[in-house]
């Protein structure tokens, strides 16, 4: 196969172009292709209005993994990320507002002009929050495991996370078994009694999902994003630019690192031969081979799509 | 009579309470049951509510009655018998029908005329179930794990179902862990396209639960459902000769014999507790009976919160038990008809009607049930599951005349602000009427008497807290090692020798007894290990048992 390139990555959303990152430093060749004139999938800026620059899809960095920032040298690549005094402010319909700031010392004081109880409360949910967080975004760091038939790494891999699971102790181990399939709506209201309070806290257990906070699991999805941000309502975090800066710079990592990177290359096809990916045809006609390719679009645009063998 | 001593009391005589009785004193131990009703079997129970017509008043059909304790306890000899339901019959306002039966060809030819990629994917989803149920069964009979110690004992039963789990194909694998997590309708949607059917499956998803069909976590009562439709004692669902509390009586029946004492009226008014050892109980009457061991099956909210008193309880555990979500969903209304109802879409006394007849006609009308209960107010076409007993078992009504029994649900336990059961009570049951008339229109003119049960009702007359038909809501986070209490699944409570044996324990709800019968086993275990204090009595025993 001459001329064919080390890996091709399709699509370039910020995990194409963090694969490429880490693909380029471990010493491979890896092109990645956009269709869109510009790199960052759901993750830009965009000047909508003149002078006006937005963050057109996603608009705050959630749980950048610390990392992947310190790995890609981001900062270096000209990224500069904001983290605003407060995280959220709850606006009620009776005139009043409730300001979280980022510091749990403040916000529970700011919580406490609407009850005592919930500002006690709210340092003990952070705290159970960050703890539980942090092993589930331990336990997120992994490959999931094949469950038919675990690896050795993927055996390594559940023993760890049985492990920090004990570390917790009993009251957070059960505390984990138990929260994961509650409706968050619940969870909250085990701890506070605002109602303003439980709905800004569920906001997060609903975030992006098709459940309502009085859905059964939505407690899970809380926990999942307490992983990365252990704040009970989410950070504020920002990149100065938008947030097409953080692919700026993601995209400067990736080609210092040796990667390739394409716009305007509409992937029409995986070539697929003897079970096997052997390159992607682009929507012009051009072909190109690959030893592997690895999609950064969805499942069903990856399998369904593009993917036709031919035989 | 106040010197008797007992080995042990068990507060409540509900099915769960006397299967402990029973297989405590099959043990050799002296027994006494405490039931606060004038009649045996708490929710599982037969009462003649208007004359001649004998209806079981709450739960109305069994299924997953444990093969093991129908003969370890030998209940036929007692008296069970347990006669088919057979098959489920949903109409439609279109004027069609689904109806399935226990014949699988006929089942197959029914579900065919509404889609053949159905009729196919119905034997398919079978296989599926019965493998998933062989998995999870041996669970229903097992002691939860405590996964949060290193006792190696616990951790062999974690490894136990581990193993188990390795076992399964890997399509099973999958299918537990979507069982597990997902909703009934989007399980079921993998598997069918006929929205009729998959509402009237997805149904059994949510009963007793405060969630609808769409709500993540219903797949997993489905299974429970299907696990009663394949145990090797009784195919399928039944009805109990006699009405549910023949079951009662027959576990009662077996009990007495064995040896125990069964005592009604007697509602149990506090548990002595001293030096953080249950003692006995002071009775409503203010009668104080001693035992060794106390095994409470009534729900925890009673138990610990209303029986115990204030500060013998640590506040951590006080805590969960309040947190523990009851949450009724449902009432029951109870019907004598003096006719039989007349559906639109099959009329005549067919054989439709001796199954289940459920008013689950689309998935869109389930859930639209549940956004009514979201908000406080039963449903104003609330999900109906009817059967009319007396055409199999003609001695639940007076000749040529029937019982209907009819599970309705939603109806929320907490009304919306303004609004309370006492006074919604006749316009509840008047709208299951008015539901259920939309497909049977005769049903109004052959009403002789009926029963409303709310929430409210099931609570203040059974002892249900928030009339938890289950003890407690069998949801995810409240199942296996998490019931009642994280921590305290195996049965045993903070007090010494007070057990729990009901419901509200693994593995939960129905009338299956397995709670009574695991509870009973550990309760003799730990007998074994510290011998009865009364033999002893002027040794003062260390607390800690040495493992």
């Amino acid at each position: 196969m001459a001329g064919a390139r080390d890996v091709v990555i399709i699509g370039g959303g910020h995990n194409g172009l963090v694969t490429a990152f880490y693909l380029a430093k471990a010493g491979f060749k890896p092109l990645l292709l956009e269709r869109r004139p510009q790199t960052g999938g759901a993750a830009i800026t965009e000047e909508f209005s003149p002078g006006c620059r937005c963050s057109t899809l996603a608009h705050s960095t959630g749980p950048l993994l610390p990392e992947i920032v310190r790995d890609m040298e981001l900062a270096r690549h000209g990224l500069k990320l904001i983290t605003s005094d407060i995280a959220v402010t709850a606006l009620a319909p009776d005139g009043r507002a409730l300001m979280l700031a980022s510091d749990a010392g403040r916000a529970a004081q700011e919580i406490g002009k609407f009850s005592q109880k919930d500002s006690a409360q709210y340092r003990v949910f952070e705290e159970a929050l960050k703890k539980i967080g942090g092993v589930i975004g331990e336990a997120l760091k992994l490959a999931p495991p094949d469950v038919d038939d675990p690896s050795r790494g993927d055996l390594w891999g559940m023993l760890k996370t049985g492990r920090s699971l004990r570390k917790l102790g009993k009251k957070d181990l059960y505390r984990v078994l138990r929260w994961g399939p509650m409706a968050v709506a619940d969870l909250v209201a085990e701890f506070f009694e605002t109602e303003l309070l439980r709905a800004t806290i569920a906001a997060r257990g609903i975030f992006g999902t098709f459940l309502g906070p009085w859905s059964a699991g939505s407690s899970l999805v809380l926990l999942i994003r307490a992983a990365g941000d252990s704040h009970p309502a989410g950070s504020a975090v920002t990149a100065a630019g938008g947030i097409g800066s953080v692919i700026q710079a993601m995209a400067a990592a990736a080609k210092e690192a040796g990667a390739e990177i394409r716009t305007n290359a509409d992937v029409a096809e995986v070539r697929i031969k003897d079970g096997a990916a052997t390159g992607v045809v682009l929507a012009g006609g051009e072909e190109i081979s690959a030893k592997a390719v690895i999609s950064n679009a969805d499942p069903r645009r990856t399998l369904l799509k593009l993917s036709i063998p031919c035989i | 009579m106040a010197s008797t001593k007992y080995d042990a009391i068990v507060i409540g005589g509900g099915h769960n309470g006397l299967t402990t009785a029973a297989y405590l004193a099959r043990a050799g131990k002296k027994v006494l049951v405490l039931e606060r009703r004038h009649v045996l079997g708490g929710a599982a129970v037969t009462e003649e509510v208007f004359p001649g017509f004998k209806f079981s008043v709450c739960s109305y059909v069994v299924s997953l009655l444990r093969p093991e304790i129908i003969r370890d306890l030998d209940l036929p000899r007692h008296g069970l018998e347990i006669l088919p339901l057979d098959g489920t019959f949903t109409p439609m306002p279109s004027g069609d029908y689904l109806w399935r039966v226990n014949d699988h060809g006929k089942t197959r030819r029914e579900i065919a005329r509404h889609s053949k990629l159905d009729a196919e994917a119905y034997e398919e989803f079978g296989k599926a179930m019965q493998a998933m149920c062989r998995f999870v069964k041996p669970i229903l009979g097992m002691v939860p794990p405590d996964p949060s110690t290193l006792n190696p004992r616990e951790l062999m039963k974690l490894l136990f179902i581990g193993k188990r789990f390795q076992g399964l194909s890997p399509e099973d694998k999958y299918n537990q862990v979507q069982l597990m997590t997902m909703s009934a309708v989007d399980f079921l949607d993998q598997w069918f396209e006929t929205d009729v059917l998959k509402a009237t499956m997805s149904a059994s998803g949510i009963i007793g639960t405060f969630l609808g069909v769409r709500s993540p976590g219903t797949a997993y009562v489905l299974l429970h459902h299907y696990m009663g439709e394949i145990d090797g004692a009784f195919r399928s669902w039944g009805f109990a000769r006699g009405g549910t509390g023949a079951i009662s009586n027959a576990i009662a029946d077996a009990a007495r014999e064995a040896g125990a004492e069964i005592r009604t009226k007697a509602g149990i008014a506090r548990i002595i507790v001293k030096n953080n050892r249950a003692q006995g109980v002071v009775l409503e009457s203010g009668e104080e009976i001693h035992a060794d061991v106390i095994s409470s099956s009534v729900d925890p909210r009673n138990t610990f919160l209303r029986f115990i008193e204030n500060g013998l309880l640590p506040d951590e555990f006080l805590e969960e038990v309040k947190r523990y979500k009851f949450r009724g969903s449902s009432g029951k209304v109870n019907i004598a008809l003096d006719a039989l109802p007349d559906f639109k879409c099959m009329p005549g006394a067919g054989l439709h009607l001796r199954g289940a007849i459920s008013i689950s006609p689309s998935v869109e009308y389930m859930e639209r049930a549940y956004d009514d209960a979201k908000y406080g107010n039963f449903s104003r076409r609330p999900y109906v599951d009817i059967v009319i007993p007396s055409l199999t078992d003609p001695s639940v009504a007076p000749a040529g005349k029937h019982v209907m029994s009819c599970f309705v649900q939603y109806a929320p336990y907490k009304l919306r602000p303004g609004l309370n059961w006492d006074e919604q009570r006749d316009a509840f049951g008047n709208n299951v009427i008015d539901t259920i008339a939309e497909y049977a229109p005769n049903l109004k003119n052959i009403i002789l008497n009926k029963q409303v049960l709310t929430p409210l009702d099931l609570e203040r007359e059974f002892g249900l807290s928030e009339g938890n038909i289950f003890q407690g809501e069998l949801s995810l986070e409240q199942l296996f090692f998490l019931r009642p209490v994280p921590g305290y699944a195996q049965f045993r409570t903070p007090i010494k020798n007070l057990y729990m044996c009901g419901s509200a324990t693994h593995p939960g709800g129905g009338i299956m007894g397995a709670p009574g019968r695991l509870a009973a086993l550990e309760i003799l275990k730990d007998a074994k290990a510290t011998p009865s204090r009364s033999k002893t009595a002027s040794v003062e025993r260390p607390a800690e048992r040495v493992s």
